[in-house]
């Protein structure tokens, strides 16, 4: 049993801290976090800006902004090895060709002077994965995720797409490798609401069909309702709940998860005012003792201002986990 | 873009009508002495003055030479030199190689060394080789040209005699003048493309090059360099003026037989002529400099071509 979770596991990270170090003091934007995903699997990964979730994946590419931003504890296991072992040489080929990774804005992850042919042949150019002509290859991957006349629109350059055709193309050269795992840094944010669908969409197809790893970082709920197997709540550097997307829809165990599904405005249902979590999550610059949350639960109690609490398993099965007194 | 450069040709054309009618009416009504007063020595009676006035047309009205001088000067004919007899163009045209060689010099200097230097400060920034970029380039800003000169000149060339302080010769003669000449454009550069670079350095476009796992030096020199030179490009047409003026400043001082050095002894000469072919000459190339600019930046960025 233990063996063929072992098989499936694709990244386990453990007691990941990243800090920033500015002339103000530590910023503990990531702040000791375990998580894991299995081969093929897409996770949610929810929180409000600022909490880490960025970080997060940038810590994973080892591209944390330098030289504020540092690495300072934790294993990023992808498949067993440790990324945080790896040079600079290696870790460089296994960017864009093991994992993957696309940005939120799309109008801004393209250089705008250069041509995309160019810039889509470069996730092969560095990789040595080489048959059949560039163009050929990057015509291929404009094809794969839709975009018109691929032959003609290759000459092109990013500012003569539009939004949505220019995330198409970002994430044509994210999978372009076959990565095993793509990070997804809020990819639907900067999109129209039509557009945002269409891009969803398109990403599950492409997961079914190349069988990578999706980590959907997000703010919005309804992204992760619509694609995600597994959720997982972030809060002021820490992962405060961990679930299956059904189980967290229906019995969230951390307030704050409760709290986010509450403030979901839901079509065709009067409740007056949107609920909304009162007040503002904590400076990571001297984040408070105990639960970061504590200051805007309501049902915190005294232990949840002194003390940090313990991740609880509620359904070993499941993988329900979560980091709150109330269920200690 | 044809139509576009026809219509800034034209609008180079009448800069220069302009700029020549306004040095005209400056050294004519504004200026102070007469230049037959100069140029005749002492003894010369008032008769003998008159007789210069009306050779070299000064006797006639202030309008009337300008029509006349314009009508010459659209054939190409710009006057005769009140010191020299010789047409002023020529005896321009003849300085010009000299002032070439050491501006160009000075440019290419000051902008390669400059981006290079700045460029290595963006990308190791916040490091000792970032802080003595930083230190040299403020330096750089802030020590006036002629006092650079002067210095150099102190040291190399009277103090330890390595180097020779005037005139125009050999790759020695050339190594003072260009240093001080070049160091304001390098400083300035210096900063402008660190700052340029290290904006670029943070944007997303940088990050998603790495992500694909483009190599870091390939990232800095293909994804950077194209976006960050777009502002120091620009800033290359505007500092030029600034070239030109100190170009006057390092040829006075170091004797170099440019156009700079004959400008300033044509002006305490009141040589007319000459000056306004110079002032002709030096608006035409700040205007055509300013055109190569919006050239090349349009070559870098095909926002600005397709528009």
């Amino acid at each position: 049993m233990t063996e063929n979770i072992n098989k499936d596991l694709l990244l386990k990270i453990q007691g990941l801290k990243t800090h920033f170090f500015t002339k103000r003091g530590v910023v503990k934007a990531v702040d000791g976090i375990d998580f894991s995903i299995r081969k093929g699997e897409i996770v949610g990964l929810v929180g409000e800006s600022g909490s880490g979730k960025s970080i997060t994946s940038l810590s994973i590419m080892r591209l944390v902004p330098k030289p504020a931003g540092e690495i300072v504890e934790g294993k990023i296991l992808l498949d067993n090895e440790n990324l945080l072992e790896k040079s600079a040489e290696e870790m460089r080929q296994i960017r864009g060709n093991r994992i993957s990774m696309i940005l939120q804005d799309p109008m801004v992850s393209l250089n705008q002077i250069l041509r995309v042919e160019y810039q889509i042949g470069e996730v092969f150019r560095f990789h040595k994965k080489t048959n059949g002509s560039l163009r050929e290859k990057c015509i291929n991957v404009l094809k794969n995720v839709k975009v018109p006349s691929p032959e003609l629109r290759i000459r092109d350059y990013p500012f003569q797409f539009s939004g949505g055709m220019c995330q198409r193309v970002v994430i044509g050269m994210g999978i372009a490798n076959s990565p095993e795992l793509l990070i997804a840094d809020e990819p639907t944010t900067a999109l129209d609401v039509t557009i945002q669908s269409q891009i969803l969409q398109l990403m599950k197809r492409v997961q079914q069909e190349t069988g990578a790893a999706i980590l959907m970082i997000t703010h919005d709920l309804a992204t992760v309702a619509q694609i995600c197997s597994r959720v997982m709540v972030m809060y002021a550097g820490r992962i405060v709940e961990k679930a299956p997307v059904h189980t967290f829809y229906k019995t969230p165990a951390h307030p704050y998860s409760t709290g986010l599904i509450k403030s979901v405005p839901v079509l065709g249902k009067k409740i007056g005012r949107l609920f909304s979590i009162e007040g503002q999550p904590p400076s990571l610059l001297n984040p408070p003792a105990g639960c970061c949350f504590a200051s805007r639960c309501n049902m915190a109690k005294e232990i949840c201002h002194s003390e940090y609490p313990p991740e609880i398993t509620l359904d070993e099965n499941a993988n329900h986990r979560v980091s709150c007194w109330l269920h200690a | 873009m044809q139509r576009y450069l026809l219509k800034r040709i034209f609008i180079g054309f009448l800069t220069m009508l302009v700029v020549i009618t306004i040095v005209f009416f400056l050294t004519r009504v504004a200026g102070p002495a007469d230049p037959t007063a100069i140029l005749l020595p002492p003894d010369a009676t008032p008769e003998d003055q008159e007789r210069l006035r009306a050779k070299f047309g000064l006797d006639k009205p202030v309008m009337e030479q300008y029509f006349l001088y314009m009508k010459n000067a659209l054939q190409g004919d710009f006057g005769e030199s009140f010191r020299f007899g010789e047409p002023a163009l020529e005896l321009v045209l003849e300085r010009l190689p000299a002032t070439i060689q050491l501006a160009g010099l000075a440019l290419f200097l000051g902008l390669s060394c400059g981006l290079f230097i700045g460029i290595l400060s963006a990308v190791y920034r916040d490091t000792v080789l970032d802080r003595i970029g930083r230190v040299l380039a403020l330096i750089g800003m802030a020590v006036p040209q002629f006092a650079l000169a002067l210095f150099l000149a102190l040291i190399f060339g009277v103090m330890l005699e390595w180097l020779p302080i005037s005139g125009r010769g050999g790759i020695s003669h050339l190594i003072l003048p260009v240093i001080s000449m070049s160091m304001v454009g390098l400083a300035a550069y210096t900063r402008l493309s660190r700052s340029s670079m290290i904006e670029v350095l943070n944007s997303d476009y940088i990050i998603m090059a790495r992500i694909k796992g483009v190599p870091y030096y390939r990232v800095v020199l293909v994804h950077a360099l194209k976006n960050s030179c777009i502002p120091v490009i620009t800033f290359i047409g505007m500092t030029f003026p600034a070239l030109i003026t100190g170009n006057v400043v390092i040829e006075t001082i170091f004797s170099w037989p440019g156009v700079g050095n004959l400008v300033m002894t044509s002006i305490f000469a009141r040589d007319y002529p000459v000056v306004q072919v110079i002032v002709l000459l030096l608006s035409f190339m700040v205007i055509s400099i300013n055109l190569l600019v919006d050239i090349t930046y349009a070559y870098l960025d095909p926002r600005i071509r397709f528009e």
